[in-house]
């Protein structure tokens, strides 16, 4: 059954496997599922076989919804490998499956790249960059030692995230080749990423910004702001008398889950290639100087941490733009630009031009 | 052009005959060397059948070479295995190891068609045949009850095979796979001797695959149970000859297995490998490895595999008449119908 090449896909392909160390020998999986492109998997397929690896392709059935399991059985299967491609168009983060793949206990490692058109887009224009894996690394640095952020806006945002326990809620890195046995990462754009304890997530929040409400509202961009009330870690009201609060506010209803509400992650995004508003369709996780809110399941012990123990039959990632964060009183964020002596500031602005 | 509904109706037949159901955990294997339309149509079949199928599909490899290890045991770890490339690893330790553990938990097979040559059988056979079925357990039970059995034609062959203790020297397939239209098995090595005139279909397994018709007689003489020689007499005969020398290794002469086809709606035209086990009224003459547990203790290690399909030949079971000159006998209770455009 070969499957047509698309020549510019392969060296792509070639330069994600180089970059995640693949070696001679090791076993390579290819993860799929039917809503994959086929030439983009026979690309990883190729590209791995090209570095001495008889590596072998595992497809499913593509799932219908959000959180949805891949069959527990196939994911055993893939624990039988080095590396795992993860090149499925499945919403599986936060399943039980997912969580054992890429469990504390495995040595596997998960490459996430995804497997639709959109993904080829992203990581062709966002792919991993040596530069921004320093910026990817300092912000690790920065965020993981801290008690306490605060983010705060023009627009009124007064949020305060406690950082907890370190162990408990481990940050993680996005963006950075996999190379270490058991890491997971995504590996386009750049972001760090933590779960936080629910109880040390208080204040508000005038949401503007763009999210992706996969299964609901998609390429949302919010101008007007929306109002989001969180205490101890659950949005407890939104506010705003405009189209857009309505419409989040009725996605998060439909799900007709308490645990849809509850605090999930924060995000911090580095990446200078990914420009809100240059980019409609940037990732939005990646995207320099946003903030991510997320909203719903967390669980996945193997990369938040044994802290993130939220089961939700949803998840949102709410992209915050604009907005000031100081991270125990020290700003390094203001107004959607990050300080400069924060050392996280992107090429675009160290190299000077327009503010 | 097949249309590939066509073809995901064709295989999904081949799950329902299997009873393949939700609760299954099916594993498809596939190479990148297989007719992508029927993997698409097996995996998709397997989904109509309310299954939740992984479809394992790995690089393309030399015949009888084995799989990775990763696969090996995800292959193991089936309810219903779907093989759509049994050549790349049959008669190595990797598929017996899956054999074996397949049978210790009761799993079980879909018989499958990979490959482009398979299309037009795949399709005429469809699972379920009441006189393929029948003839299944007949033959069976014959042949797991037999002592000996010759071999003959009128062009000259003359071959005695031991079937040897059943239940170490297995025949396949297993009495719950009745749509599989041929009985084989692998008998003690020493204890096949005598005459082929072979006419038929040849089909070289591996290491390459070479597969033609053959009209012109090849003359061959077995001596406990392996080839000792083959009268170099026309081309086909010298290529057959020195294909065997090429191995260098006395293992490759060795007597393998022998199957006795009757599924009557297979044409021999494309040579495919179903079409050469189960053809209706041929006895199949193997060489070479033969290591599998779907032969019981076979332990044959060569690195050659040849099944030729002897056709026009008569079968005796000790003594008992049961095909004659291509054509099953009334004794032999196989239903010897008359086939499409027969005289």
């Amino acid at each position: 059954m070969a499957t047509t090449l698309v020549p510019d896909l392969l060296p792509l392909a070639r330069r994600l496997v180089e970059l995640c160390g693949v070696q001679p020998g090791e076993t390579v999986i290819v993860f799929c599922d039917d809503g994959t492109v086929p030439a983009w998997a026979a690309a990883f397929h190729a590209a791995a076989t090209d570095r001495g690896c008889d590596a072998t392709v595992y497809r499913c059935a593509a799932r219908q919804g959000l959180i949805v399991d891949f069959p527990p059985r196939a994911i055993e299967a893939l624990l039988q490998a080095d590396i795992v491609f993860d090149l499925s168009t499945s919403v599986w983060a936060y399943t039980d499956t997912h969580g054992r793949l890429t469990g504390p206990d495995q040595s596997v490692r998960v490459a996430y790249v995804g497997g639709n058109a959109k993904s080829i887009e992203t990581i062709r224009l966002i792919p991993p960059d040596p530069e921004l894996a320093v910026r990817i690394r300092r912000a690790r640095d920065l965020v993981d030692g801290v008690e306490t952020f605060r983010i705060t806006s023009s627009l009124g945002t007064d949020l305060i995230l406690r950082r907890g326990d370190r162990e408990q809620f481990p940050v993680l890195m996005q963006g950075i080749p996999v190379t270490e046995p058991g890491q997971f990462g995504d590996l386009f754009g750049g972001w760090v990423a933590m779960a936080l304890p629910e109880a040390g997530v208080d204040g508000v929040v005038q949401y503007v910004g763009a999210y992706d409400a996969i299964g609901g509202p998609y390429h949302r961009v919010v101008d007007e702001p929306i109002a989001l009330h969180i205490e101890g870690g659950r949005i407890t009201r939104i506010g705003g008398d405009h189209e857009e609060a309505r419409a989040l506010a009725q996605w998060f209803r439909s799900w007709r889950d308490p645990n849809s509400y509850r605090f999930s992650h924060f995000n911090v995004g580095l990446d200078h290639r990914a420009r809100h508003y240059r980019f409609p369709d940037t990732n939005l996780h990646a995207a320099h100087g946003g903030m991510i809110l997320a909203f719903g399941s967390n669980y996945s012990p193997g990369i938040f941490g044994r802290g993130s123990i939220v089961r939700a039959r949803s998840h949102v990632d709410l992209t915050l733009m604009g907005a000031s964060l100081a991270i125990d009183g020290r700003q390094i964020l203001v107004d959607g630009e990050f300080t400069p002596d924060s050392g996280l500031r992107g090429p675009h602005v160290q190299g000077g031009g327009a503010a | 052009m097949i249309d590939a509904t066509t073809l995901v109706q064709a295989a999904l037949a081949r799950y329902r005959a299997r009873q393949v159901t939700e609760r299954d955990h099916v594993v498809l294997l596939a190479s990148t060397g297989n007719y992508g339309p029927l993997v698409e149509a097996y995996h998709r079949g397997a989904v109509l059948a309310g299954a939740d199928p992984l479809l394992i599909v790995y690089r393309d490899r030399p015949r009888f070479s084995g799989l990775p290890p990763a696969v090996v045991r995800a292959a193991a770890d089936a309810d219903v295995l779907v093989d759509l490339n049994l050549s790349a690893w049959v008669y190595t330790d990797s598929h017996a190891h899956v054999v074996r553990a397949m049978r210790e938990r009761g799993a079980r097979w879909v018989w499958t068609a990979g490959f482009e040559e398979d299309l037009e059988n795949f399709l005429r056979t469809p699972p379920g045949d009441p006189l393929v079925a029948a003839r299944f357990r007949q033959v069976k039970r014959l042949i797991d009850g037999a002592t000996r059995i010759r071999i003959t034609s009128q062009l000259g062959t003359d071959l005695t095979i031991a079937r040897g203790n059943p239940e170490e020297r297995a025949s396949h397939p297993p009495a719950d796979w009745p749509d599989a239209g041929v009985v084989g098995f692998a008998p003690p090595e020493e204890e096949v001797n005598g005459a082929i005139a072979f006419v038929g279909a040849l089909r070289i397994q591996g290491p390459r695959l070479y597969k033609r018709h053959i009209t012109t007689p090849i003359r061959m003489t077995v001596t406990r149970g392996r080839l000792t020689n083959i009268q170099a007499t026309h081309p086909d005969a010298r290529f057959l000859r020195d294909w065997f020398a090429s191995f260098n290794d006395p293992l490759a002469y060795q007597f393998a297995h022998t199957n006795l086809g009757f599924d009557h709606r297979v044409t021999l035209e494309p040579l495919d490998n179903y079409a050469v086990h189960v053809h209706y009224g041929g006895v199949l003459l193997a060489f070479g490895m033969n290591y599998s547990p779907f032969f019981g203790t076979a332990r044959v290690r060569a690195r050659n595999h040849v099944d030729m399909l002897l056709i026009g030949a008569s079968y005796e079971i000790d003594g008992r008449s049961i095909l004659e000159a291509g054509r099953f006998t009334e004794e032999s209770g196989l239903l010897n119908l008359p086939r499409e455009g027969s005289a």
